[in-house]
């Protein structure tokens, strides 16, 4: 049996999502409770997708048609729920932002949300009122976008 | 909207509620919605008129 065959192209979009973390996510790349555990490339529209995971969080990066997205997930969560940067940002600061393409700013509030985010997840506490209002979030997100 | 159109139920490739901002798929979502009068049925489908 072969080995999956990844094309020079799908090393390339690949290469996109670690230059990313590199430039702009240190405080993931250099966060010892972060790993990186998956990876894998499409050659359709250059797609590819990055899962780093901590005990609590698993962050999901993609490149998707040329556009480079992450999402968030709690550990012990739903499997197929994912969350997203501005549905954070409108939990904490109540205002989500506009476009949710990764760039320097979204790793910049990752960076100083992330944190908050890790202590609410862990906390039986206040994790399942915290993925309420997340869940809050994305409705009015989708409301919003498509009315 | 022509008849194909009409007749067409789309099934996203990701439910509703986390298709995000400035994606590709939020700008052709929001074009079946707001110009072409597609009505999401539930997290997954949308139809013509609703």
């Amino acid at each position: 049996m072969g080995q999956p065959v990844v094309t020079k192209a799908g090393r390339l979009t690949v290469d996109e999502l670690l230059k990313f973390l590199a430039t702009h996510c240190s405080f993931l790349v250099t966060n010892p409770q972060y790993k990186i555990v998956d990876s894998s490339t499409s050659d359709s529209f250059g797609n590819a997708l990055l899962v780093m995971e901590s005990g609590t969080l698993r962050l999901r990066f993609t490149r998707d048609r040329g556009r480079l997205l992450m999402e968030f997930q709690a550990m012990d969560g739903r499997p197929s729920e994912w969350f997203s940067p501005g549905l954070l940002r409108g939990l904490i600061t109540g205002d989500r932002g506009g476009s949710e393409v990764l760039n320097p700013g979204w790793a910049e509030f990752l960076e100083s949300a992330l944190p908050e985010l890790e202590s609410r997840v862990s906390d039986p506490s206040s994790r399942d009122t915290t993925l309420m209002q997340l869940r809050s979030q994305a409705q009015q997100r989708a409301h919003d976008l498509f009315g | 909207m022509s008849e194909l159109q009409q007749l067409m139920q789309l099934l996203a490739v990701v439910p509703k509620g986390q298709i995000q901002s400035g994606t590709a798929l939020a700008d052709e979502v929001a074009y079946l919605t707001k110009q072409l009068g597609y009505k999401w049925v539930n997290q997954w489908s949308l139809r013509p008129g609703g």
